[in-house]
């Protein structure tokens, strides 16, 4: 058991999978960059009570059978005291047994969303969330139709969970319902059937390229409806969908934000900005914005361990953060994370926010605070 | 009706993608009688060739001599394959891979000892602990070339009886090393590939057509025709021959090897424009030969792995089913509509579509 005596400080082993290789890596690359700065920075400053860290790290390519054996290894293997924001939400579900059986605590951005697990925390909106804020921002616009194109995947499950929850909320009419196969570029029957559709809203939660290919066949229509992707489907405060679209297409193009846009003017984030551009680490080639959000997920677990009081157990980790419901840890860049018991306790934060793409600036402009889905 | 035949326009463009990569197959079928596994890979590693030399942010060639070096690529690469990989399991000559397999390791082991010294078996030897100046990794690499040379050609054995399960096998290796390969040479993010038509569209009526999808499908149609005739040319009936009865089509005089490597060039060729043509009109992706093979081999089995034109409207059938039922029923039924048309036409018709088809088992 890796879990350290009360007292116990000295070096910290913290674990991280992410795809470094394959079609997810430009996430992957940034989501390890992100993180090694942070701990080449905490580490830099003198550590946190006396415990310097050390992140251990392997790839998975987004394969799910990968990211299983790469977390036993972290496990048995590296004896990482926790893992710090592996994403792949596709993937991560698969990875619970060998984390429970091991009661190594995971602090991530994770999707689907919380399954009642003690050591799993979710520090991030779910997509559904997201999908909700997408949603209300298109009522928001005078939206009375929308439509979802998902994934054949619990991406699409989830786009089309969040559609249904807030029909009742809002009472907009769901006129189509369309799903994409995973890894097919085949989007025309979908980009049809919405087009006839004529949904004012379409929510879409598909793979970037994806995404690029369902504007291009709107815009070629030249049917303009509000469009929106979670944060990583639409590659919000990046190029990772936009650049993949005749620039006209992405004009208009809005994105969930989980977390905030790496061009935004505020101490926390022209820190990280500075920080990015200067580190030199793995992961350096990878799309700024997703390495702001593991640096900032990461610094909120920082935070915790500082709560600690020097305990490092288990028992102390879980009974501080479950107490974060009461004092939330507020890092600028991301909503509250205010995790409590279970059940339901460790879907540690809520809210997100929007972005929407310009072509003219080739940048992104938040339009919506952060702010938790109209109920 | 116009949304009708919108969605018959985008099925047939993505048939034709399968019908192109479904006759790469049957080619090279019809040569080594091994269901490449790897075609769409290779045909995805020239796509990104085509894309890296006419990208402006790469080498920014015009675009035509972009498309003409990289199909050049393509059937070139698709022989090299043939020639160091297939060879020695069809019961020719091993020495091209003995040779290859000497080559690169000696190429690695420049490397490794001026990085690392020899390998940890061996370093305990006095005086050949550490790294090695260039000149001498290069003596010391050179010396181990016919060493690896002649242990290949000694332990890896030529197979006189052809066996389909080891080719098979290594097709399905190839496609995991030219994925790694291509993520490598470039890069694992999505590439847009604008050609001089991309985004152009016209008007039909209601309908829109885009000029991509006007150049996937009569590209696609002009091959399929262009291989039906090869077919009926001298060397495309050598070609069949060796794949009917290879050691009496020897026995005649013709050439397994040489034909065997120009089916492969021509599969690679054929695969190469299908994934350039559909990278033209989505984007180029890691993950784009995983997602169409499986439909190519869908259109070869229709066309019962023998007829070209059976596998063509295959590829078209498949393409425009799909289509049709996402759009008129429902986009979840989209993904079963393949495996559906296959088994209802295995149940019909077990040989494939066409005459041709039931001939090879006459």
């Amino acid at each position: 058991m890796p879990g350290l005596e009360k007292g116990v400080g000295g070096t910290i082993k913290i674990g991280t999978s992410q795809p470094f290789t394959g079609r997810a890596a430009v996430a992957g690359e940034a989501l390890l960059g992100g993180l090694q700065m942070a701990v080449d920075e905490i580490n830099a400053a003198g550590g946190i009570d006396g415990c310097d860290f050390i992140l251990a790290w392997e790839d998975d390519r987004y394969e799910i059978e990968q990211m299983v054996t790469n977390v036993r290894k972290l496990i048995d293997v590296d004896k990482v005291w926790g893992f710090v924001g592996t994403a792949g939400s596709q993937a991560i579900p698969s990875t619970y047994p060998a984390i429970e059986g091991a009661g190594t605590p995971l602090w991530g951005p994770i999707s689907p969303a919380n399954q009642d697990i003690k050591e799993i925390y979710l520090t991030n909106p779910t997509r559904t969330e997201q999908g909700k804020i997408c949603i209300d921002y298109f009522v928001s616009q005078g939206a009375e139709t929308i439509a979802v194109i998902g994934q054949d995947n619990e991406m699409g499950v989830e786009a089309l969970a969040a559609a249904k929850a807030q029909e009742s909320v809002h009472g907009y009419e769901i006129v189509a319902e369309e799903e994409i196969e995973v890894l097919s570029d085949v989007v025309a029957p979908a980009v049809l059937a919405v087009i006839e559709s004529g949904a004012d809203g379409v929510l879409t939660a598909l793979d970037n390229a994806q995404n690029g290919l369902v504007l291009s066949g709107f815009h070629e229509a030249g049917y303009n409806p509000l469009v929106c992707s979670d944060a990583g489907s639409a590659g919000a405060g990046g190029i990772n969908t936009v650049s993949l679209t005749e620039p006209e297409a992405a004009d208009g193009y809005l994105g969930a934000l989980q977390v905030a846009l790496p061009d935004t003017d505020s101490e926390f984030v022209n820190n990280w900005r500075a920080g990015w551009e200067a580190y030199d680490g793995p992961g350096k080639d990878g799309a700024p914005n997703f390495s702001l959000q593991t640096y900032s997920i990461i610094q909120a677990f920082f935070v915790l361990w500082d709560r600690l009081d020097g305990n490092y157990t288990y028992e102390n980790f879980h009974a501080v953060a479950e107490t974060l419901v009461d004092d939330p840890i507020l890092i600028p860049s991301i909503p509250p994370i205010a995790c409590g018991p279970l059940p339901g306790g460790h879907q540690c934060a809520s809210g997100a926010g929007v972005a929407v793409y310009s072509s003219a600036t080739e940048s992104w402009t938040q339009v919506k605070a952060f702010e938790q889905p109209a109920s | 009706m116009s949304d009708l035949l919108q969605q018959i326009v985008a099925g047939l463009e993505a048939g034709s993608y399968y019908a192109l990569i479904g006759l790469a197959i049957v080619v090279v079928m019809k040569s080594t009688d091994v269901p490449n596994f790897a075609q769409a890979e290779m045909g995805l590693m020239a796509a990104y060739m085509c894309w890296w030399l006419a990208d402006g942010d790469e080498i920014g060639w015009p675009f035509w001599l972009a498309i003409l070096v990289g199909f050049a690529f393509a059937a070139v690469f698709g022989a090299l394959v043939q020639f160091f990989l297939i060879r020695p399991l069809t019961g020719l000559s091993n020495q091209p891979l003995a040779i290859l397999a000497a080559i690169s390791l000696g190429y690695a082991l420049i490397d490794l000892f001026q990085d690392n010294g020899l390998p940890f078996f061996i370093d305990w030897i006095p005086g050949l602990g550490g790294g090695y100046p260039l000149g001498v990794s290069l003596v010391l690499a050179i010396l181990s070339v016919p060493l690896v040379y002649i242990f290949m050609k000694k332990f890896v054995k030529k197979m006189d009886n052809v066996d389909h399960f080891p080719l098979l096998l290594l097709t399905i290796g190839l496609t995991f090393a030219l994925g790694s390969l291509i993520e490598i040479f470039f890069g694992n993010q999505p590439q847009k590939f604008n050609t001089p038509w991309s985004g152009n569209i016209f008007n039909i009526g209601d309908t829109r057509i885009g000029y991509d999808q006007v150049v996937s499908i009569g590209m696609g149609l002009a091959i399929a025709i262009g291989l039906a005739i090869f077919f009926r040319s001298k060397w495309g009936v050598r070609m069949r021959a060796i794949a009917e009865d290879g050691t009496t089509a020897r026995l005649l005089g013709i050439n397994a090897g040489v034909i065997s490597l120009l089916a492969w060039a021509i599969g690679g060729l054929v695969a190469g424009a299908a994934m350039t043509l559909k990278g033209g009109s989505t984007v180029l992706e890691l993950g784009s030969a995983e997602g169409l093979i499986l439909k190519g081999f869908i259109a070869a089995v229709l066309g019962g792995f023998v007829s070209l034109p059976g596998t063509f409207i295959g590829g078209m059938v498949v393409g425009v089913a799909e289509a049709v039922a996402g759009g008129q029923i429902s986009t979840s039924l989209q993904p079963t509509m393949a495996l559906l048309i296959v088994v209802i036409v295995l149940f019909l018709y077990p040989d494939g579509l066409t005459r041709e088809a039931k001939l090879r088992e006459v």
